[in-house]
């Protein structure tokens, strides 16, 4: 089929250049009619043992992923007075349409009635710590302690407002309903005696926005930094505002990637030109990198057809590992350049051979990826597929056409002079490098393969330490198809809470939003409370109210509204009151439409008695950032083990069909074998973890490492032309200039990706190059004696 | 022609009747002129006492205290018998403190209510100005001499029945003021060794000074 097609195109020049043409329109066409969409859960497991997909889809809904939080700091001269005008003046400046619901107090705006709806409420509320609380203002002193402070508010200037509040409750039994809305006060650290977002030593205060402008949506991001910026200038000095918001982080990662790409594609073109300048020098070598790039497009319509939706992360990776195929167009060049016309098929079929099973070998290695979890690594080994086979014809059929030269001769292969310290010194190498394999770690966790400046990581270090660690709390979902049902879930979640002693940074609705049949246990323990203490309230309160000369009908209003029958509180009823929104973030809806009321809690109490008992509620989730980060973790540790293991299997086993012999294999595998054990080992000593973007850069390796055994396995072997050997000079080269440059990357993903490709394909190429040659000879020289 | 006859003696009646008969000054006018010196007030501090007649207390709740008014808005109320309270004012900010509480905190008449509602009582006799008063409440003289007026809220939701305001009787400056609640209560403050126009320590503006 090959000789027919070689000699086919031999005549018909014209025609394969017209059907390329025709294959790379369609490539385009493919290429621009694909959507591509950025979807976070491709790069989550998404088998049915997983909970990582519900609990990310959860996360999701965290009251404070997507707010802004703006802490305004004052310095030593500057009054308080002057940071709260400054914050006042701030949250003005942040208006719609890129700001929303803009806080600086809990509550947006206090209603006149506030102290008579807590009151109305309390009954409701009225748990056994209100009951101790309430005991303890009944006792005589406490009255008349009380009813002093009333006789002295009543002289002053507010006497109007404060003699109706003491007709309605001399007792300031408000005061216990109010202490119900810490429980849902998530600034943990800030001053709870203050009505606003103000910090223990009164320096900071906090702002707390909305908005619509999604985490991923970079332009919308820049804008609203930019206003957030302008307006921050405003500030008078000495204040200083502090911005986190996701997307800041999304934005550094964005700034980072554009300095890294324009450093390292610099980098990499200088790097290619090079090596284009020293072993290619022929315009026709520019279809070495044209051609592999052409199959692109079809690539991504294969993924399209195998997928529902084609992630813009396969796109991006896939592209990138396109630089493999490159490798094949370079042998195929490289062999063709140097052979007289005449014998052009004749070396095109002996390149063909190694270089089908050098692609077979990649395509096997990277078809392992088809059994991962994530649906981003089955649509990448979907891709790698399509691109090595499509990227292997073109080197095949349409490659030797277009590598002109054909005058020059082929030269003989170079004998190996090296003796046997190379293979020492690499031997040695080795062993250093074994050595550190079991400090080898996995890191598991995304956020540390994002860019964060130090201004964006000491911005989440003062928002955590000034207010507390709300961003990353742990969050306990209460389910149900009702809001009802909901609550009731709440109620037992909360109650599990507060035995646990440790339940620190506890904020739950269920204190100002239980269940109705908790309201009704608590308005009868109310009504109970008052049939054992009415009497001595009364005794109390006369006794009282004739020291200090009140008359005796000024508290009856209190006592109507002791007598009075409580009222079921319900979520309108705090909205009413200016609470809307910490009840809005803590009552969401699944993706299945059903009710959920989040408990959050620091994820250093969730310990795991109170795990253990958590999950003896069934409505209720457990969804902690760190605990999803170490699952996520575990998780793609296994996978790559899995994955090194199954591309070394399916390595081994092709190599076992194309050899069936133990020491060609051994051979062959020397490359991949020194190239993995270089990158463990070097990463290992420099304290190096590992990371999903390494697993990608393992398999590289692995499929890149087998490549260049094959080719110089079947040089000695059959001691073909030099060319084989420059060939994979020429392609390790190539893949060091584009994908080792990412080491000079800042950004952490990309960096890891460049670092472990020029550990591994550096040693598997200097493996290749010297040692397999070596151990060549010593097996020959062993079989000749043998 | 006789209907365009007798329209044209009609008009000539009534401007004859317009220029004929002396002109009755507004009220507006009236009080202008009758609180020429107090208009001219541009800093006062007085002595008060305040009687309190509270339907909660069977007693009169009795007090004193010290006023201090800097035009146009600087204010200091402040009690000090039996208990000491009191507040400072600067345009929208000032402070407050109350007996048995170490300190004093701050407020904004924009954010609270009731202080905004106070100091507009307060200012509605210390600047006695006449367009002012007459937007937000109802103007009557209920004695000529000494002068006194009634001040009734055009605005009926508030707790507020009247004012009573009754004036030196060469009308430089307010001698008494009753607020009358509608529900019958009422404060009586009385001012005494009332200083005009005479300098006032800026510190007194500032905060709760030390007693």
């Amino acid at each position: 089929m090959l000789t027919w097609l070689y000699r086919c195109f031999a005549r018909h020049r014209y025609l394969l250049a017209l059907l390329y043409a025709l294959f790379v329109v369609g490539g385009c066409w493919c290429f621009t009619a694909v959507d591509q969409r950025e979807d976070a859960l491709a790069l989550l497991p998404d088998n049915a043992a997983s909970e990582l997909r519900r609990q990310f889809s959860w996360l999701q809904r965290a009251p404070f992923a997507r707010k802004i939080l703006i802490d305004l700091y004052a310095e030593d001269g500057v009054s308080a007075a002057h940071l709260r005008q400054a914050t006042v003046q701030l949250a003005e400046r942040l208006q719609p349409p890129l700001f929303d619901n803009v806080m600086y107090a809990p509550v947006r705006q206090f209603s006149g009635d506030f102290r008579t709806r807590l009151l109305q409420a309390l009954p409701a509320l009225f748990s056994t710590a209100d009951m101790r609380a309430l005991e303890q203002r009944l006792a005589a002193d406490n009255i008349r302690h009380q009813l002093g402070h009333w006789r002295d508010m009543l002289y002053g200037s507010e006497q109007w407002l404060a003699k109706e509040q003491l007709r309605h409750d001399p007792l300031q039994l408000w005061q216990i309903a109010a202490a119900h809305l810490r429980a849902v006060n998530p600034m943990r650290h800030a001053d709870s005696a203050q009505r606003e977002f103000v910090s223990a030593d009164g320096r900071h205060r906090l702002i707390i926005a909305a908005t619509n402008v999604g985490v991923s949506d970079i332009d919308g991001g820049r804008r609203l930094l930019a206003r957030l910026n302008a307006a921050s200038a405003a500030l008078p000095a000495g204040i200083t505002a502090t911005v986190v918001c996701g997307h800041r982080y999304t934005l550094a990662n964005v700034t980072t990637i554009k300095h890294d790409m324009t450093l390292v594609l610099g980098c990499a073109t200088i790097a290619i030109l090079l090596i284009f300048l020293l072993w290619l020098r022929s315009p026709l070598a520019l279809l070495v990198f044209a051609l592999p790039a052409s199959v692109l497009g079809y690539a991504v319509a294969a993924v399209a057809l195998c997928f529902p939706a084609v992630s813009g992360i396969t796109i991006g990776f896939g592209a990138v590992l396109l630089g493999i195929s490159v490798d094949y167009t370079i042998h195929v060049y490289l062999a063709m350049r140097y052979t007289a016309r005449a014998q052009r098929l004749q070396r095109l079929r002996s390149v063909a051979v190694p270089l089908g099973y050098g692609a077979l070998t990649s395509i096997a290695a990277f078809s392992v990826l088809l059994t991962s979890t994530l649906p981003e690594q089955r649509q990448l080994a979907v891709f790698s597929i399509v691109a090595l086979t499509l990227a292997l014809l073109l080197a095949l059929v349409v490659m030797p056409h277009w590598c002109g030269g054909g005058g020059a001769t082929e030269k003989p292969d170079a004998p190996t002079h090296a003796g046997r310290y190379p293979l020492l010194l690499w031997l040695v190498v080795m062993v250093v490098c074994a050595v550190a394999l079991p400090r080898v770690r996995f890191n598991g966790d995304m956020h540390s393969l994002s860019a964060v400046p130090p201004a964006v990581h000491a911005a989440e270090k003062l928002i955590k330490r000034t207010w507390g660690d709300m961003r990353t709390s742990a969050m306990i979902f209460a389910r149900g198809n009702s809001l009802e049902q909901a609550l009731t879930v709440n109620d037992a979640i909360y109650r599990l809470c507060r035995q646990h002693r440790h339940a620190a940074g506890l904020v739950s609705l269920a204190a100002l939003l239980p269940a109705a049949q908790t309201q009704r246990d608590n308005m009868r323990r109310w009504r109970n409370f008052w049939v054992d203490h009415a009497p001595q309230l009364q005794r109390n309160l006369e006794q009282a109210a004739a020291q200090y000369s009140f008359n005796a009908g000024a508290f009856t209003p209190f006592w109507r509204y002791l007598n009075r029958k409580p009222r079921l509180i319900d979520l309108d009823w705090w909205r009413q009151l200016g609470l809307t929104t910490i009840t809005a973030d803590l009552t969401v809806r699944g993706d299945a439409g059903e009710y959920a009321v989040i408990t959050m809690l620091d994820e250093t109490a969730l310990d795991s008695d109170l795990r253990r008992d958590l999950e003896q509620i069934p409505a209720a989730l457990v969804v902690a950032p760190g605990q999803f980060s170490r699952t996520l973790g575990h998780e793609l540790a296994g996978d790559m083990r899995a994955f090194i293991l199954r591309a070394m299997a399916a390595v081994v086993l092709l190599l076992a069909l194309l050899y069936r012999n133990l020491r060609l294999m051994a051979l062959a595998l020397l490359p991949v074998g020194g190239g993995l054990l270089f990158m463990f080992g070097v990463m290992g000593w420099l304290g190096q973890p590992f990371n999903l973007f390494n697993i990608i850069a393992a398999i590289l390796i692995i499929g890149l490492g087998v490549d260049y055994g094959i080719f110089i396995v079947a040089s000695c072997r059959h001691g073909v032309a030099c060319s084989s050997r420059r060939a994979v000079l020429v392609s390790a080269l190539t893949t060091l200039a584009g994908f080792g440059s990412l080491v000079l990357a800042d950004h952490p993903a990309m960096y890891s990706i460049g670092l472990s490709v020029l550990l591994g394909i550096a040693a598997a190429v200097v493996t290749a190059l010297y040692v397999v040659p070596c151990c060549w000879r010593l097996c020959m020289a062993d079989r000749q004696e043998g | 022609m006789a209907a365009k006859r007798v329209v044209a003696v009609a008009v000539a009646l009534v401007v004859l009747v317009a220029t004929v008969a002396p002109a009755q000054p507004s009220l507006q006018e009236q009080l202008r002129h009758r609180l020429a010196a107090a208009h001219a007030i541009t800093t006062m501090s007085s002595s008060f006492t305040q009687e309190k007649y509270l339907s909660v207390f069977s007693e009169t709740l009795k007090s004193s205290g010290r006023f201090y008014y800097q035009r146009p808005d600087k204010l200091r109320w402040e009690l000090l018998e039996p208990v000491a309270s009191g507040f400072v004012l600067r345009g929208h900010k000032g402070r407050r403190w109350q007996a048995r509480i170490p300190g004093s905190e701050p407020f904004d008449l924009d954010s609270d209510p009731a202080m905004a509602f106070i100091a507009e009582q307060l200012f509605a006799w210390a600047r006695l100005d006449i367009d002012w008063l007459q937007q937000r409440y109802l103007i009557s003289i209920d004695c000529e001499q000494p002068l006194a007026l009634s001040l009734r809220p055009r605005r009926k939701d508030g707790f507020l029945e009247r004012l009573q305001i009754v004036f030196a009787a060469d009308n430089s400056h307010v001698q008494r003021v009753e607020v009358h609640e509608k529900d019958g209560d009422y404060t009586r403050i009385i001012f005494s060794a009332t200083r005009i126009n005479q300098p006032i320590d800026a510190a007194l503006f500032k905060a709760r000074t030390p007693r």
